[in-house]
């Protein structure tokens, strides 16, 4: 992945990515346990749970960008468009869809979108939220 | 709870409840590999507004997700959608309790009101979620 990018110098429409992904059914079950959900949810081994695809995405955004000190995710939707068996080859892009500011926030959204060899399987919007840097006295 | 259909016969969705305490938190740190160290037992954590650790917001999201998995299998990962807000963070340990409530059948998709909540009652999340049926 390339240096990460600045939060505070995302621009609307920018595009980041692709970056390529694989989940195996190791990594499936590795989350289903992290999330309190083996005893109950079963391992699919045909398909990944559809929040694992989420995470991916989420932590492809994370890797993708420089998370300021005090950021916060305050809203999130997600579109399962299908299953995805473990071991697919996925590939993620980011692209910037909002970015405001107001009273010392700067206010970003950021649409997700996963892909397969067939298109897209996963797609969805992170809304988030900073302070402002207090050393650049507010908004540019 | 929520054993009765809803509107337009709407099939019911059984409350899933979960205990979120820190080792489940740093497991879900690890799983997916997200840095942030308000999660953790960290200084940032403890300087923060709720001074300690908070769960990952997908931590309890993925409780939506697995109410939703557990009443629909297949349905849900082939045409479900969720569209959620935080409104408090979920300090570990809490109790959390995910719940659907049916509200609409539209375009044949039908429509969920979901929420987390904690134990003491305090809203973690709500939102909507919906599928297709047939």
């Amino acid at each position: 992945m390339s240096a990460k990018r600045d939060f505070f110098d995302l621009r609307r429409g920018e595009v980041l990515g692709p970056y390529r992904a694989q989940l195996d059914a190791g990594d499936a079950r590795t989350y289903l346990e992290a999330t309190a959900a083996a005893e109950t949810a079963g391992s699919p081994a045909r398909w990944l749970p559809p929040l694992q695809l989420g995470a991916l995405l989420l932590g492809t955004l994370i890797e993708a960008i420089e998370i300021p000190r005090g950021l916060l995710h305050t809203g999130q939707s997600f579109e399962f468009l299908r299953p995805v068996a473990p071991g697919t080859g996925l590939t993620a892009e980011l692209t910037v869809a909002q970015i405001a500011e107001r009273r010392g926030l700067r206010l970003g959204a950021v649409d997700l979108e996963l892909r397969d060899a067939h298109g897209a399987c996963a797609r969805g919007r992170a809304s988030v939220l900073a302070p402002l840097p207090e050393a650049s006295g507010g908004p540019a | 709870m929520s054993a009765a259909p809803g509107p337009g016969g709407l099939p019911p969705v059984a409350e899933l409840t979960r205990q979120i305490d820190q080792d489940l938190v740093d497991r879900y740190a690890a799983a997916a590999d997200d840095p942030n160290p308000i999660h953790r037992d960290t200084p940032e954590a403890r300087e923060g507004p709720y001074g300690r650790p908070i769960a990952h917001g997908m931590l309890v999201l993925a409780l939506v997700s697995q109410m939703m998995t557990e009443a629909f299998g297949e349905r849900w990962a082939a045409t479900g959608a969720l569209s959620v807000r935080w409104r408090a963070p979920a300090i570990p340990p809490v109790r959390v309790t995910a719940t659907a409530v049916p509200a609409r059948l539209e375009v044949g998709r039908a429509h969920y009101d979901v929420r987390c909540t904690a134990a003491d009652g305090e809203l973690l999340l709500d939102g909507g979620a919906s599928l297709r049926l047939a």
